[in-house]
């Protein structure tokens, strides 16, 4: 008896913690949107201001930023600056890939982000400019839709958590 | 270093052919890339083809003007918004790349350049000691003439004057150092990289990079306290007042204008008022019939000969 009670809280934690970090990987997902409007924001700003070279403006803003995203920004700066060749869309894909996989962001947004960088490097400061706002725009509707369902989806994702393992109880006894 | 900076802006494939073809880049003058047509050089003074690997011709694709537009603007085009409008960029080392393409207008005025077709990397050759023989005729009491350079496109008038500025600056057997201010409009005198000369110019030379002739002078006699002023490519009317403004300011004047001989610079409606108030006490006249850079003939303020190169230095000194 004492050896299921064991089992039973054992399964239960298990499942409800499993329910709890995917509820978490909701709230991570908005945080890092956040942050990644953050990032372009401040991009914006480089670029309309400063008119500063894209190499350039990503070291700067990558230097005060934490990790992933400040290896992600120092990547495409070095990779820029090292001009061994390589567009600037590969560089940019490259470096996403290789950085941000791990970030927390839906595998979505990363896709979204990737053909981002084809918008990199026009010819207008104006146009530029636009295309980041539009992003920028993107990613707000996206952490609007987020948002509204983040409360639900979390308590869902709980319950599952807490069903699932007094399913799995009920099963095994 | 030079082949360094020439490679870096170019395409993959053609650094490849480059590389094969073992240059001496202090040779290499031009580089013409239109698209579909053949990759051309101007090396040592004649037209050289670039050949691929099965000894035909070197075809240039939209993929490698496009290529190369993106290492030229750092990734940035936007950046260079100003210079697009102009039809060329300055890239670091102070090279040239002219390019044409379809002209975006905006109220009957150049707003901006799209489908570039062509792309011509022309070389900035910094030659030390070039200005060597001028001193002389530009120099009294070891104090610097206010000088002008005449010249056709291509004979050297800006790497005369980079010579002159470097010379003027350090100080030589004819003239002790002066504070020297350039207003390098098109970054071709300093070749400047984020604000910092990578040519030499000089122990006291304070350079404004990028910045219009105009207002970089009036800013430099305000902030820097120059003694010497040092522009590129005076044309229009508003320059030549920037340049009056600046000599009533006590600074000496090293310019260049683009003319073929005294006369047509006399022909110009501006200039034509300056030479006659005897405002530049020497011009000195490029040419290259013989060699790029020959100095043909120096003249006073009031046109008089006092060197030419066909005749032994010193004849016509007055």
């Amino acid at each position: 008896m004492f050896l299921k009670m064991i089992g039973i809280s054992l399964i239960m934690c298990t499942t409800f913690l499993g329910g709890g970090m995917a509820a978490d990987k909701i709230k991570v997902q908005y945080e890092q949107l956040k942050y990644l409007q953050k990032l372009i924001c401040r991009l914006r700003s480089e670029i309309r201001y400063a008119k500063s070279y894209l190499g350039e403006a990503f070291y700067q803003i990558g230097m005060a930023e934490k990790s992933p995203y400040r290896e992600w920004l120092l990547g495409m700066s070095e990779q820029m600056e090292e001009k061994k060749g390589g567009r600037f869309l590969e560089i940019w894909e490259e470096q996403t890939k290789k950085n941000l996989h791990n970030s927390g962001l839906s595998k979505e947004t990363l896709v979204r982000l990737m053909d981002f960088g084809g918008q990199l490097g026009g010819t207008d400061v104006e146009m530029q400019v636009k295309a980041l706002e539009l992003y920028q725009e993107e990613i707000e509707l996206s952490m609007e839709e987020i948002r509204e369902e983040m409360r639900t989806k979390m308590r869902l994702c709980h319950c599952l958590g807490i069903m699932s393992g007094i399913f799995v109880i009920i099963l095994l006894l | 270093m030079k082949r360094e900076r020439i490679l870096d802006v170019l395409p993959q494939s053609i650094r490849v052919l480059l590389e094969q073809e073992q240059l001496r880049y202090a040779c290499l003058q031009e580089m013409r890339l239109r698209v579909d047509k053949p990759l051309l050089l101007i090396y040592d003074g004649r037209e050289r083809m670039l050949r691929n690997r099965r000894d035909g011709p070197y075809i240039v694709s939209k993929e490698d003007v496009r290529e190369m537009l993106e290492y030229v603007s750092n990734y940035s085009l936007y950046a260079y918004e100003q210079e697009m409008r102009q039809g060329f960029i300055t890239i670091e080392g102070g090279h040239r790349v002219g390019m044409t393409g379809q002209v975006i207008l905006e109220n009957g005025k150049i707003k901006n350049l799209r489908y570039i077709s062509s792309i011509n990397l022309r070389m900035s050759h910094e030659v030390l000691g070039c200005a060597d023989e001028v001193f002389p005729y530009i120099t009294v009491k070891r104090q610097v003439h206010h000088t002008l350079i005449i010249s056709p496109p291509r004979c050297g008038k800006t790497t005369l004057l980079r010579d002159i500025v470097r010379q003027v600056s350090d100080g030589n057997q004819w003239i002790d150092g002066m504070v020297v201010g350039v207003v390098d409009e098109r970054s071709e005198i300093g070749g400047c990289y984020k604000g910092v000369p990578q040519n030499q110019l000089g122990i006291r030379t304070d350079i404004l990079d990028c910045c219009p002739k105009v207002e970089g002078m009036m800013m430099l006699i305000r902030s820097m306290g120059p003694e010497v002023i040092a522009v590129d490519e005076i044309g229009t009317t508003e320059d030549v007042h920037a340049v009056e403004y600046a000599m009533h300011c006590g600074c000496r004047l090293i310019a260049t204008v683009h003319a073929e001989s005294m006369e047509e610079l006399r022909r110009r409606p501006c200039f034509d008022h300056m030479i006659a108030r005897k405002q530049f006490e020497r011009y000195i006249l490029l040419g290259n019939q013989s060699r790029v850079g020959q100095v043909e003939g120096i003249f006073d303020s009031s046109g008089s000969l006092l060197y030419s190169c066909h005749t032994p230095a010193g004849c016509y000194e007055s």
